[in-house]
Protein backbone atom coordinates (compact mmCIF):
# COMPACT_ATOMS: atom_id res chain seq x y z
CA UNK A 1 0.00 0.00 0.00
CA UNK A 2 1.42 3.41 -0.94
CA UNK A 3 2.58 5.30 1.51
CA UNK A 4 1.83 9.45 1.23
CA UNK A 5 3.94 11.78 3.36
CA UNK A 6 2.81 14.92 5.15
CA UNK A 7 4.32 17.37 7.14
CA UNK A 8 2.61 19.33 10.46
CA UNK A 9 2.81 22.69 11.06
CA UNK A 10 5.39 21.78 13.37
CA UNK A 11 7.77 20.17 10.94
CA UNK A 12 7.02 16.75 11.79
CA UNK A 13 6.78 14.63 9.14
CA UNK A 14 3.83 11.72 9.40
CA UNK A 15 3.22 8.64 6.81
CA UNK A 16 -0.42 8.12 5.62
CA UNK A 17 -1.73 4.88 4.33
CA UNK A 18 -3.23 6.10 0.85
CA UNK A 19 -6.95 4.77 0.95
CA UNK A 20 -6.86 6.64 4.32
CA UNK A 21 -5.25 9.47 3.57
CA UNK A 22 -7.99 9.98 0.62
CA UNK A 23 -10.39 10.37 3.55
CA UNK A 24 -9.38 13.77 3.81
CA UNK A 25 -10.88 15.72 0.70
CA UNK A 26 -8.18 18.40 1.15
CA UNK A 27 -5.54 15.94 0.98
CA UNK A 28 -7.19 14.55 -2.00
CA UNK A 29 -6.73 17.63 -3.80
CA UNK A 30 -3.70 18.27 -3.37
CA UNK A 31 -2.50 14.33 -4.13
CA UNK A 32 -5.02 14.77 -7.43
CA UNK A 33 -2.92 18.31 -8.30
CA UNK A 34 0.49 17.13 -7.74
CA UNK A 35 2.84 14.05 -7.58
CA UNK A 36 2.34 11.43 -4.65
CA UNK A 37 5.93 11.40 -4.03
CA UNK A 38 5.84 14.86 -2.62
CA UNK A 39 5.77 15.20 1.57
CA UNK A 40 2.27 17.43 1.48
CA UNK A 41 2.33 20.39 3.64
CA UNK A 42 -0.32 20.94 6.18
CA UNK A 43 0.49 24.22 7.91
CA UNK A 44 -3.12 24.16 9.57
CA UNK A 45 -2.43 21.21 11.13
CA UNK A 46 -0.29 20.57 14.22
CA UNK A 47 1.14 16.96 14.67
CA UNK A 48 -0.80 16.15 17.60
CA UNK A 49 -3.64 16.43 15.91
CA UNK A 50 -2.27 14.46 13.29
CA UNK A 51 -1.26 11.80 16.03
CA UNK A 52 -5.44 11.88 16.82
CA UNK A 53 -6.35 11.57 13.84
CA UNK A 54 -4.07 8.54 12.82
CA UNK A 55 -5.59 6.86 16.25
CA UNK A 56 -8.98 7.57 15.15
CA UNK A 57 -8.28 5.25 11.67
CA UNK A 58 -6.22 2.78 13.27
CA UNK A 59 -8.96 2.21 15.80
CA UNK A 60 -11.62 2.35 12.84
CA UNK A 61 -9.94 -0.33 11.25
CA UNK A 62 -9.57 -2.82 14.06
CA UNK A 63 -13.26 -2.42 14.58
CA UNK A 64 -14.29 -3.40 10.82
CA UNK A 65 -11.68 -6.52 11.14
CA UNK A 66 -13.43 -6.82 14.38
CA UNK A 67 -17.44 -6.64 13.57
CA UNK A 68 -16.96 -6.77 9.53
CA UNK A 69 -18.70 -3.93 9.26
CA UNK A 70 -17.35 -1.10 6.53
CA UNK A 71 -17.46 2.12 8.90
CA UNK A 72 -16.01 4.06 6.21
CA UNK A 73 -17.87 3.37 3.77
CA UNK A 74 -21.07 4.21 5.61
CA UNK A 75 -19.84 7.60 6.65
CA UNK A 76 -22.19 7.94 9.15
CA UNK A 77 -22.80 6.64 12.16
CA UNK A 78 -21.59 6.78 15.91
CA UNK A 79 -19.12 4.54 16.06
CA UNK A 80 -16.78 6.80 18.41
CA UNK A 81 -18.86 5.31 21.37
CA UNK A 82 -16.71 1.99 20.97
CA UNK A 83 -13.90 3.97 21.90
CA UNK A 84 -15.06 7.17 23.05
CA UNK A 85 -13.79 7.14 26.33
CA UNK A 86 -9.89 5.94 25.38
CA UNK A 87 -10.00 8.57 22.38
CA UNK A 88 -10.93 11.69 24.42
CA UNK A 89 -9.68 11.14 27.51
CA UNK A 90 -6.47 13.23 27.46
CA UNK A 91 -8.08 15.53 25.37
CA UNK A 92 -9.30 18.52 26.90
CA UNK A 93 -12.48 20.54 25.74
CA UNK A 94 -10.37 23.32 23.69
CA UNK A 95 -8.09 20.44 22.19
CA UNK A 96 -11.49 18.85 21.10
CA UNK A 97 -12.86 21.81 19.81
CA UNK A 98 -9.05 22.74 17.78
CA UNK A 99 -9.42 19.14 16.18
CA UNK A 100 -12.58 19.89 15.16
CA UNK A 101 -11.71 22.51 13.13
CA UNK A 102 -8.41 20.53 12.06
CA UNK A 103 -10.68 17.56 10.58
CA UNK A 104 -12.79 20.17 9.01
CA UNK A 105 -10.04 21.71 7.26
CA UNK A 106 -8.97 18.06 6.35
CA UNK A 107 -12.31 17.34 4.78
CA UNK A 108 -12.26 14.11 6.95
CA UNK A 109 -16.16 13.17 6.89
CA UNK A 110 -16.97 10.44 9.17
CA UNK A 111 -14.41 11.87 11.73
CA UNK A 112 -16.68 15.29 11.72
CA UNK A 113 -19.73 13.42 12.70
CA UNK A 114 -18.23 11.99 15.48
CA UNK A 115 -16.02 14.58 16.97
CA UNK A 116 -19.15 16.97 16.68
CA UNK A 117 -21.17 14.45 18.55
CA UNK A 118 -18.37 14.50 21.04
CA UNK A 119 -18.34 18.26 21.33
CA UNK A 120 -22.03 18.03 21.52
CA UNK A 121 -21.84 15.31 25.14
CA UNK A 122 -19.39 17.66 26.43
CA UNK A 123 -21.31 20.86 25.89
CA UNK A 124 -24.86 20.11 26.42
CA UNK A 125 -24.39 20.39 30.45
CA UNK A 126 -22.31 23.17 30.27
CA UNK A 127 -23.31 26.71 31.89
CA UNK A 128 -23.90 29.85 29.89
CA UNK A 129 -20.60 30.83 31.09
CA UNK A 130 -18.37 28.11 30.34
CA UNK A 131 -19.92 27.52 26.81
CA UNK A 132 -19.27 31.56 26.00
CA UNK A 133 -15.23 30.32 26.84
CA UNK A 134 -15.18 27.44 25.10
CA UNK A 135 -16.28 29.03 21.65
CA UNK A 136 -14.88 32.35 22.70
CA UNK A 137 -18.07 34.11 22.54
CA UNK A 138 -18.66 37.71 22.81
CA UNK A 139 -21.08 38.46 25.44
CA UNK A 140 -23.79 40.84 24.30
CA UNK A 141 -26.24 41.05 26.84
CA UNK A 142 -26.91 43.76 29.46
CA UNK A 143 -27.20 42.39 32.94
CA UNK A 144 -30.82 43.17 33.20
CA UNK A 145 -31.63 40.87 29.39
CA UNK A 146 -29.39 37.84 30.77
CA UNK A 147 -31.63 38.24 34.56
CA UNK A 148 -34.76 38.41 32.25
CA UNK A 149 -33.73 35.05 30.15
CA UNK A 150 -32.55 33.22 33.30
CA UNK A 151 -36.05 33.91 35.37
CA UNK A 152 -38.08 33.32 32.04
CA UNK A 153 -36.72 29.96 31.58
CA UNK A 154 -35.15 28.88 34.84
CA UNK A 155 -35.77 24.96 34.67
CA UNK A 156 -33.24 25.22 32.08
CA UNK A 157 -30.24 26.59 33.85
CA UNK A 158 -30.98 23.91 37.03
CA UNK A 159 -30.52 20.43 37.09
CA UNK A 160 -28.51 17.81 38.35
CA UNK A 161 -26.68 17.34 35.22
CA UNK A 162 -25.35 21.12 35.01
CA UNK A 163 -21.61 21.24 35.79
CA UNK A 164 -20.04 23.71 37.62
CA UNK B 1 -0.68 18.34 24.29
CA UNK B 2 -0.89 21.88 24.67
CA UNK B 3 0.68 23.17 21.92
CA UNK B 4 -1.14 24.69 18.94
CA UNK B 5 -4.65 25.75 21.38
CA UNK B 6 -5.75 28.58 19.78
CA UNK B 7 -8.67 30.53 21.04
CA UNK B 8 -11.56 31.28 18.51
CA UNK B 9 -12.91 34.55 18.98
CA UNK B 10 -16.11 34.70 16.57
CA UNK B 11 -17.04 37.51 15.25
CA UNK B 12 -20.75 39.81 16.66
CA UNK B 13 -22.30 38.68 13.12
CA UNK B 14 -25.08 36.36 13.38
CA UNK B 15 -23.27 34.31 10.66
CA UNK B 16 -22.62 31.70 13.19
CA UNK B 17 -19.28 29.51 11.91
CA UNK B 18 -20.83 25.77 10.46
CA UNK B 19 -18.95 23.80 13.43
CA UNK B 20 -20.91 25.61 16.01
CA UNK B 21 -24.04 25.31 14.18
CA UNK B 22 -23.36 21.62 13.83
CA UNK B 23 -22.68 20.87 17.61
CA UNK B 24 -25.61 22.91 18.46
CA UNK B 25 -28.06 21.16 16.04
CA UNK B 26 -26.77 18.10 18.41
CA UNK B 27 -27.75 19.43 21.59
CA UNK B 28 -30.92 18.67 23.64
CA UNK B 29 -33.51 21.01 23.53
CA UNK B 30 -33.03 22.34 27.38
CA UNK B 31 -29.10 22.83 26.70
CA UNK B 32 -30.54 25.06 23.60
CA UNK B 33 -32.76 26.82 25.94
CA UNK B 34 -30.25 27.97 28.40
CA UNK B 35 -27.87 28.65 25.66
CA UNK B 36 -29.65 31.39 24.42
CA UNK B 37 -28.26 33.27 27.34
CA UNK B 38 -24.71 32.87 25.50
CA UNK B 39 -24.99 35.58 22.99
CA UNK B 40 -27.57 37.39 20.85
CA UNK B 41 -26.31 35.26 17.61
CA UNK B 42 -26.92 32.29 19.41
CA UNK B 43 -30.60 33.33 20.21
CA UNK B 44 -31.23 34.42 16.91
CA UNK B 45 -29.92 31.55 15.60
CA UNK B 46 -31.55 28.64 18.01
CA UNK B 47 -34.84 30.59 17.19
CA UNK B 48 -34.96 29.95 13.70
CA UNK B 49 -37.11 27.82 12.04
CA UNK B 50 -34.84 25.96 9.51
CA UNK B 51 -32.72 25.38 12.99
CA UNK B 52 -35.43 24.49 14.91
CA UNK B 53 -36.46 21.54 12.44
CA UNK B 54 -33.04 20.60 11.64
CA UNK B 55 -32.32 19.81 15.71
CA UNK B 56 -35.89 18.14 15.41
CA UNK B 57 -34.24 15.62 12.65
CA UNK B 58 -31.52 14.76 15.30
CA UNK B 59 -33.67 13.69 17.74
CA UNK B 60 -34.05 10.43 17.87
CA UNK B 61 -38.12 9.99 18.99
CA UNK B 62 -38.62 6.71 19.02
CA UNK B 63 -36.02 6.14 21.76
CA UNK B 64 -38.20 6.21 24.97
CA UNK B 65 -34.80 7.37 26.93
CA UNK B 66 -35.35 10.64 25.30
CA UNK B 67 -39.00 10.98 26.17
CA UNK B 68 -40.54 12.25 29.50
CA UNK B 69 -44.13 11.01 30.43
CA UNK B 70 -46.72 14.27 30.91
CA UNK B 71 -48.62 14.02 34.31
CA UNK B 72 -52.28 15.85 33.64
CA UNK B 73 -52.05 17.35 37.50
CA UNK B 74 -52.32 21.09 37.61
CA UNK B 75 -49.58 22.31 37.34
CA UNK B 76 -48.50 19.01 35.33
CA UNK B 77 -45.28 16.99 36.00
CA UNK B 78 -43.01 15.58 33.73
CA UNK B 79 -41.01 12.55 34.89
CA UNK B 80 -38.06 11.43 32.41
CA UNK B 81 -38.31 8.09 31.30
CA UNK B 82 -34.51 7.94 31.28
CA UNK B 83 -34.74 8.03 35.29
CA UNK B 84 -37.23 4.95 34.96
CA UNK B 85 -35.35 3.11 33.14
CA UNK B 86 -32.55 3.80 35.43
CA UNK B 87 -34.57 2.22 38.11
CA UNK B 88 -36.02 -0.65 36.39
CA UNK B 89 -32.83 -1.63 35.38
CA UNK B 90 -30.93 -1.12 38.58
CA UNK B 91 -33.55 -3.53 40.66
CA UNK B 92 -32.33 -2.00 43.90
CA UNK B 93 -34.95 -2.63 46.07
CA UNK B 94 -34.25 0.88 48.29
CA UNK B 95 -34.04 3.18 45.30
CA UNK B 96 -36.31 6.21 46.14
CA UNK B 97 -39.05 7.20 44.40
CA UNK B 98 -37.85 9.31 40.53
CA UNK B 99 -37.95 12.40 40.31
CA UNK B 100 -40.62 14.45 38.88
CA UNK B 101 -40.65 18.20 37.84
CA UNK B 102 -43.78 20.23 37.70
CA UNK B 103 -43.40 21.98 34.39
CA UNK B 104 -43.33 25.60 33.71
CA UNK B 105 -47.09 25.71 32.76
CA UNK B 106 -48.33 29.23 31.86
CA UNK B 107 -51.51 29.16 32.17
CA UNK B 108 -53.64 30.63 35.09
CA UNK B 109 -54.89 27.83 36.37
CA UNK B 110 -57.81 29.71 38.56
CA UNK B 111 -59.90 30.27 35.29
CA UNK B 112 -58.94 27.20 33.04
CA UNK B 113 -59.04 23.87 34.02
CA UNK B 114 -57.20 21.40 32.66
CA UNK B 115 -59.38 18.72 31.04
CA UNK B 116 -56.71 16.44 29.70
CA UNK B 117 -54.10 15.55 26.78
CA UNK B 118 -55.03 14.96 23.14
CA UNK B 119 -51.50 13.59 22.86
CA UNK B 120 -48.14 15.10 21.81
CA UNK B 121 -46.38 15.50 18.94
CA UNK B 122 -42.87 16.32 17.86
CA UNK B 123 -42.44 18.06 21.09
CA UNK B 124 -45.72 19.93 21.17
CA UNK B 125 -48.71 19.11 23.78
CA UNK B 126 -52.20 19.44 22.92
CA UNK B 127 -54.20 20.43 25.63
CA UNK B 128 -57.33 20.65 26.40
CA UNK B 129 -58.30 23.91 28.22
CA UNK B 130 -62.08 23.82 29.56
CA UNK B 131 -63.61 23.72 25.48
CA UNK B 132 -60.45 25.12 24.05
CA UNK B 133 -57.57 23.14 22.17
CA UNK B 134 -54.31 24.49 23.06
CA UNK B 135 -50.56 23.64 21.78
CA UNK B 136 -47.90 24.10 24.13
CA UNK B 137 -44.22 23.34 23.89
CA UNK B 138 -43.26 22.41 27.95
CA UNK B 139 -39.58 23.24 27.01
CA UNK B 140 -39.71 26.51 25.24
CA UNK B 141 -42.68 27.33 27.41
CA UNK B 142 -44.60 28.52 24.44
CA UNK B 143 -48.67 28.01 24.42
CA UNK B 144 -51.09 28.58 21.41
CA UNK B 145 -54.77 28.93 21.85
CA UNK B 146 -56.58 26.85 18.80
CA UNK B 147 -59.56 28.41 16.62
CA UNK B 148 -62.81 26.51 18.40
CA UNK B 149 -63.68 23.55 16.44
CA UNK B 150 -66.93 24.64 14.74
CA UNK B 151 -68.67 21.85 15.51
CA UNK B 152 -68.43 21.40 18.88
CA UNK B 153 -69.66 23.99 21.57
CA UNK B 154 -69.00 21.63 24.19
CA UNK B 155 -66.17 19.58 24.72
CA UNK B 156 -65.00 16.69 22.49
CA UNK B 157 -65.81 13.35 23.45
CA UNK B 158 -62.83 11.81 22.24
CA UNK B 159 -59.36 13.23 20.71
CA UNK B 160 -55.93 12.34 19.69
CA UNK B 161 -52.68 14.14 18.52
CA UNK B 162 -50.29 12.27 15.89
CA UNK B 163 -48.13 12.97 12.80
CA UNK B 164 -48.89 11.95 9.66
CA UNK B 165 -45.79 11.05 7.37
CA UNK B 166 -47.16 11.98 4.15
CA UNK B 167 -47.58 15.71 4.51
CA UNK B 168 -44.99 15.57 7.33
CA UNK B 169 -47.45 17.17 9.44
CA UNK B 170 -49.11 16.86 12.83
CA UNK B 171 -52.77 16.62 13.07
CA UNK B 172 -55.32 17.25 16.17
CA UNK B 173 -57.94 15.16 15.74
CA UNK B 174 -61.61 16.11 17.80
CA UNK B 175 -64.70 13.85 17.72
CA UNK B 176 -68.32 14.05 19.17
CA UNK B 177 -71.50 12.99 18.47
CA UNK B 178 -74.75 14.18 17.13
CA UNK B 179 -78.27 13.81 18.36
CA UNK B 180 -80.86 12.77 16.53
CA UNK B 181 -82.84 15.42 15.37
CA UNK B 182 -85.85 16.11 17.81
CA UNK B 183 -84.71 13.55 20.40
CA UNK B 184 -84.01 16.93 22.23
CA UNK B 185 -82.65 15.29 25.53
CA UNK B 186 -83.73 12.14 24.93
CA UNK B 187 -80.15 10.67 24.56
CA UNK B 188 -77.85 8.81 26.76
CA UNK B 189 -74.51 8.54 26.85
CA UNK B 190 -74.56 5.51 28.92
CA UNK B 191 -76.38 3.86 26.70
CA UNK B 192 -75.67 5.14 23.62
CA UNK B 193 -78.94 5.95 22.31
CA UNK B 194 -80.90 8.75 20.75
CA UNK B 195 -77.36 9.83 18.23
CA UNK B 196 -77.38 10.27 14.70
CA UNK B 197 -73.58 10.63 14.14
CA UNK B 198 -70.54 10.87 14.84
CA UNK B 199 -68.30 14.04 13.58
CA UNK B 200 -64.94 14.19 13.20
CA UNK B 201 -62.77 17.57 13.02
CA UNK B 202 -59.36 17.75 11.81
CA UNK B 203 -56.40 20.15 12.61
CA UNK B 204 -53.56 19.96 10.57
CA UNK B 205 -50.81 22.52 11.68
CA UNK B 206 -49.41 23.42 8.36
CA UNK B 207 -53.17 24.41 7.64
CA UNK B 208 -53.90 26.33 10.40
CA UNK B 209 -57.67 25.66 10.30
CA UNK B 210 -60.31 22.52 10.91
CA UNK B 211 -61.69 20.66 8.64
CA UNK B 212 -65.14 18.96 9.35
CA UNK B 213 -64.65 15.34 8.00
CA UNK B 214 -67.54 13.64 6.03
CA UNK B 215 -70.39 12.23 7.88
CA UNK B 216 -69.47 9.06 9.74
CA UNK B 217 -71.86 6.44 11.34
CA UNK B 218 -72.63 6.95 15.07
CA UNK B 219 -69.85 4.92 16.13
CA UNK B 220 -69.07 5.64 20.73
CA UNK B 221 -65.52 6.27 21.19
CA UNK B 222 -64.26 8.11 24.11
CA UNK B 223 -60.83 9.95 25.37
CA UNK B 224 -57.66 10.13 24.28
CA UNK B 225 -56.90 8.02 21.28
CA UNK B 226 -53.29 6.42 21.06
CA UNK B 227 -50.98 6.75 18.08
CA UNK B 228 -49.79 3.05 16.59
CA UNK B 229 -48.35 2.82 13.02
CA UNK B 230 -49.28 6.58 12.24
CA UNK B 231 -52.62 6.19 12.94
CA UNK B 232 -55.16 7.06 16.26
CA UNK B 233 -57.05 4.14 18.24
CA UNK B 234 -59.95 4.24 20.13
CA UNK B 235 -61.99 1.60 21.46
CA UNK B 236 -65.63 1.39 20.32
CA UNK B 237 -68.15 1.10 22.73
CA UNK B 238 -71.99 -0.51 21.82
CA UNK B 239 -74.84 -0.95 24.01
CA UNK B 240 -75.60 -4.39 25.11
CA UNK B 241 -77.98 -5.57 28.18
CA UNK B 242 -75.01 -5.24 30.50
CA UNK B 243 -74.49 -1.65 29.67
CA UNK B 244 -71.73 -0.36 27.21
CA UNK B 245 -69.33 -2.92 26.12
CA UNK B 246 -66.22 -2.84 24.06
CA UNK B 247 -66.67 -4.43 20.61
CA UNK B 248 -63.72 -3.42 18.46
CA UNK B 249 -60.72 -1.05 18.18
CA UNK B 250 -61.17 2.01 16.18
CA UNK B 251 -58.17 3.05 13.60
CA UNK B 252 -58.36 6.11 12.30
CA UNK B 253 -55.61 6.87 9.74
CA UNK B 254 -53.77 10.48 9.83
CA UNK B 255 -52.71 10.12 6.20
CA UNK B 256 -55.48 9.05 4.65
CA UNK B 257 -58.12 9.92 7.12
CA UNK B 258 -60.16 7.56 7.02
CA UNK B 259 -61.54 4.63 10.01
CA UNK B 260 -61.06 1.13 9.57
CA UNK B 261 -61.84 -1.72 12.63
CA UNK B 262 -60.32 -4.78 14.03
CA UNK B 263 -61.21 -6.51 17.25
CA UNK B 264 -60.22 -6.49 20.42
CA UNK B 265 -58.59 -9.84 21.70
CA UNK B 266 -61.30 -11.25 23.56
CA UNK B 267 -60.70 -13.48 26.17
CA UNK B 268 -63.68 -16.14 26.47
CA UNK B 269 -66.81 -15.31 29.16
CA UNK B 270 -65.70 -11.15 28.53
CA UNK B 271 -68.62 -10.49 28.02
CA UNK B 272 -69.72 -8.65 31.91
CA UNK B 273 -68.41 -11.53 33.55
CA UNK B 274 -64.27 -11.48 33.99
CA UNK B 275 -63.87 -8.28 33.23
CA UNK B 276 -65.16 -4.71 33.69
CA UNK B 277 -62.90 -2.76 31.50
CA UNK B 278 -60.88 -2.66 28.75
CA UNK B 279 -57.99 -0.56 27.90
CA UNK B 280 -55.44 0.07 24.83
CA UNK B 281 -52.26 1.88 24.81
CA UNK B 282 -49.27 2.11 22.50
CA UNK B 283 -45.98 0.30 23.67
CA UNK B 284 -43.13 0.59 21.64
CA UNK B 285 -45.26 1.33 18.71
CA UNK B 286 -46.98 -1.43 19.31
CA UNK B 287 -50.36 -1.46 20.19
CA UNK B 288 -51.64 -3.24 23.43
CA UNK B 289 -54.87 -4.14 24.83
CA UNK B 290 -55.62 -4.55 28.73
CA UNK B 291 -58.52 -6.20 30.65
CA UNK B 292 -59.32 -5.33 34.08
CA UNK B 293 -60.49 -7.66 36.22
CA UNK B 294 -63.57 -8.19 38.43
CA UNK B 295 -62.45 -10.00 41.59
CA UNK B 296 -60.84 -12.65 41.42
CA UNK B 297 -59.38 -13.03 38.11
CA UNK B 298 -56.00 -12.31 36.55
CA UNK B 299 -55.16 -9.57 34.52
CA UNK B 300 -54.22 -10.35 30.83
CA UNK B 301 -52.44 -7.61 28.71
CA UNK B 302 -51.84 -8.81 25.14
CA UNK B 303 -50.14 -7.47 22.25
CA UNK B 304 -50.55 -6.44 18.47
CA UNK B 305 -47.24 -8.03 17.19
CA UNK B 306 -48.03 -7.34 14.11
CA UNK B 307 -50.00 -4.23 13.54
CA UNK B 308 -53.43 -4.72 11.42
CA UNK B 309 -53.28 -8.69 11.42
CA UNK B 310 -55.65 -9.97 13.66
CA UNK B 311 -54.09 -13.69 14.54
CA UNK B 312 -50.84 -11.79 15.84
CA UNK B 313 -52.76 -10.69 19.20
CA UNK B 314 -50.85 -12.33 21.41
CA UNK B 315 -51.54 -12.36 25.20
CA UNK B 316 -47.53 -11.11 27.10
CA UNK B 317 -48.63 -10.22 30.74
CA UNK B 318 -51.05 -12.26 33.10
CA UNK B 319 -51.28 -11.12 36.56
CA UNK B 320 -52.54 -13.83 38.59
CA UNK B 321 -55.37 -12.29 41.21
CA UNK B 322 -53.35 -12.28 44.05
CA UNK B 323 -50.27 -10.39 43.04
CA UNK B 324 -52.16 -6.98 42.24
CA UNK B 325 -51.51 -4.24 44.21
CA UNK B 326 -53.94 -3.73 47.37
CA UNK B 327 -54.96 -0.28 46.63
CA UNK B 328 -56.16 -1.17 42.39
CA UNK B 329 -59.02 0.46 42.23
CA UNK B 330 -59.98 2.11 39.39
CA UNK B 331 -56.94 1.52 36.72
CA UNK B 332 -53.74 -0.40 36.12
CA UNK B 333 -52.64 0.70 33.02
CA UNK B 334 -49.56 -0.43 31.47
CA UNK B 335 -47.51 2.51 30.12
CA UNK B 336 -44.36 1.00 28.81
CA UNK B 337 -42.03 -2.02 29.13
CA UNK B 338 -38.14 -1.66 30.11
CA UNK B 339 -35.79 -3.82 28.19
CA UNK B 340 -35.28 -5.94 31.53
CA UNK B 341 -39.21 -6.77 30.80
CA UNK B 342 -40.44 -4.68 33.94
CA UNK B 343 -43.85 -3.10 33.28
CA UNK B 344 -44.27 0.38 33.79
CA UNK B 345 -48.02 0.97 35.34
CA UNK B 346 -50.03 3.90 36.40
CA UNK B 347 -52.03 2.50 39.52
CA UNK B 348 -55.24 4.42 39.72
CA UNK B 349 -53.58 7.96 38.41
CA UNK B 350 -51.82 8.41 41.44
CA UNK B 351 -48.98 6.04 41.49
CA UNK B 352 -46.47 4.37 39.19
CA UNK B 353 -45.28 1.26 39.86
CA UNK B 354 -42.90 -1.42 38.28
CA UNK B 355 -44.46 -5.23 37.92
CA UNK B 356 -41.65 -7.70 37.53
CA UNK B 357 -43.03 -10.40 35.41
CA UNK B 358 -40.64 -13.03 36.95
CA UNK B 359 -41.49 -12.26 40.24
CA UNK B 360 -44.52 -11.32 40.19
CA UNK B 361 -44.09 -8.43 41.98
CA UNK B 362 -45.01 -4.51 42.25
CA UNK B 363 -42.28 -2.00 43.45
CA UNK B 364 -43.82 1.85 43.48
CA UNK B 365 -41.45 4.09 41.60
CA UNK B 366 -43.67 7.75 42.21
CA UNK B 367 -46.75 8.44 43.98
CA UNK B 368 -47.94 11.87 43.56
CA UNK B 369 -48.70 14.38 46.31
CA UNK B 370 -51.43 15.98 44.33
CA UNK B 371 -54.95 15.02 45.61
CA UNK B 372 -56.98 13.20 43.28
CA UNK B 373 -53.65 12.11 41.39
CA UNK B 374 -53.47 12.83 37.48
CA UNK B 375 -56.34 11.29 34.87
CA UNK B 376 -54.53 11.61 31.61
CA UNK B 377 -50.76 10.99 30.51
CA UNK B 378 -48.89 11.48 27.52
CA UNK B 379 -45.15 11.14 26.11
CA UNK B 380 -43.32 13.81 24.97
CA UNK B 381 -39.89 14.64 23.51
CA UNK B 382 -38.51 17.71 24.37
CA UNK B 383 -37.73 20.06 20.88
CA UNK B 384 -37.81 23.46 19.89
CA UNK B 385 -40.75 23.53 17.83
CA UNK B 386 -42.98 26.08 18.28
CA UNK B 387 -47.12 25.99 18.76
CA UNK B 388 -47.18 29.31 16.92
CA UNK B 389 -49.93 28.66 13.87
CA UNK B 390 -49.16 31.61 11.48
CA UNK B 391 -52.83 33.48 11.23
CA UNK B 392 -54.48 31.99 14.15
CA UNK B 393 -56.33 34.42 16.20
CA UNK B 394 -55.68 34.31 19.62
CA UNK B 395 -59.31 33.57 20.32
CA UNK B 396 -60.82 35.66 23.31
CA UNK B 397 -59.34 38.44 25.05
CA UNK B 398 -59.10 36.05 28.31
CA UNK B 399 -57.20 33.73 26.74
CA UNK B 400 -54.90 36.21 25.40
CA UNK B 401 -54.31 37.95 29.14
CA UNK B 402 -53.71 34.57 30.69
CA UNK B 403 -51.74 32.88 28.67
CA UNK B 404 -48.47 34.32 28.54
CA UNK B 405 -46.35 33.92 25.12
CA UNK B 406 -42.75 33.75 24.68
CA UNK B 407 -40.89 33.76 21.44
Amino acid sequence: MKKISVRTSDGQEFELEENLAMESATIKTSLDAFSRDDIILLPNVNSWEMVKIIEFFTKVQELETKFGVKFMEKKEGRFLEAFQAEFDKDLSDDNLYCLLWTVDYLGIEVLLENLCHLMAERTKNKTVESCRNLFGVQHDYTPEEEAEIREDYSWAFEGPEIEE
Amino acid sequence: MADGQQQLVLSESHDLNAIIVEILLRLPAKSLVRFRCVSKAWRDLISESYFIKNHLSHIDTKNILNSKLLLSTTPPQAIDYAALSNIASSNEEDDGPVASREVDYPVDTRHFCLEGFVGSCNGLVCLLLDCSVVLWNPCTRVIQSLPSPSRFSRSCLFYGFGYDSVTDDCKIVVGGYRPLAGSGHGYHLQHGEGFEETMIEVFALKTGSWRTLERLDFVMLFGQGCVVNGALHWLKHQPSEHGLIVSNIMCFDLAEEKFREFAVPCPPNYVGRNYFSVGIGAIRNCLTAYFEPRDGFDYRMWVMKEYGVKESWAEIIRIPFEVLPQDYEICLQPLFIFENDEVLMNINGDVLALYNQKEKTFRNVFKTHVENGWGQTTTYVETLVSPLIAGAPNLSNQHCESFATFV
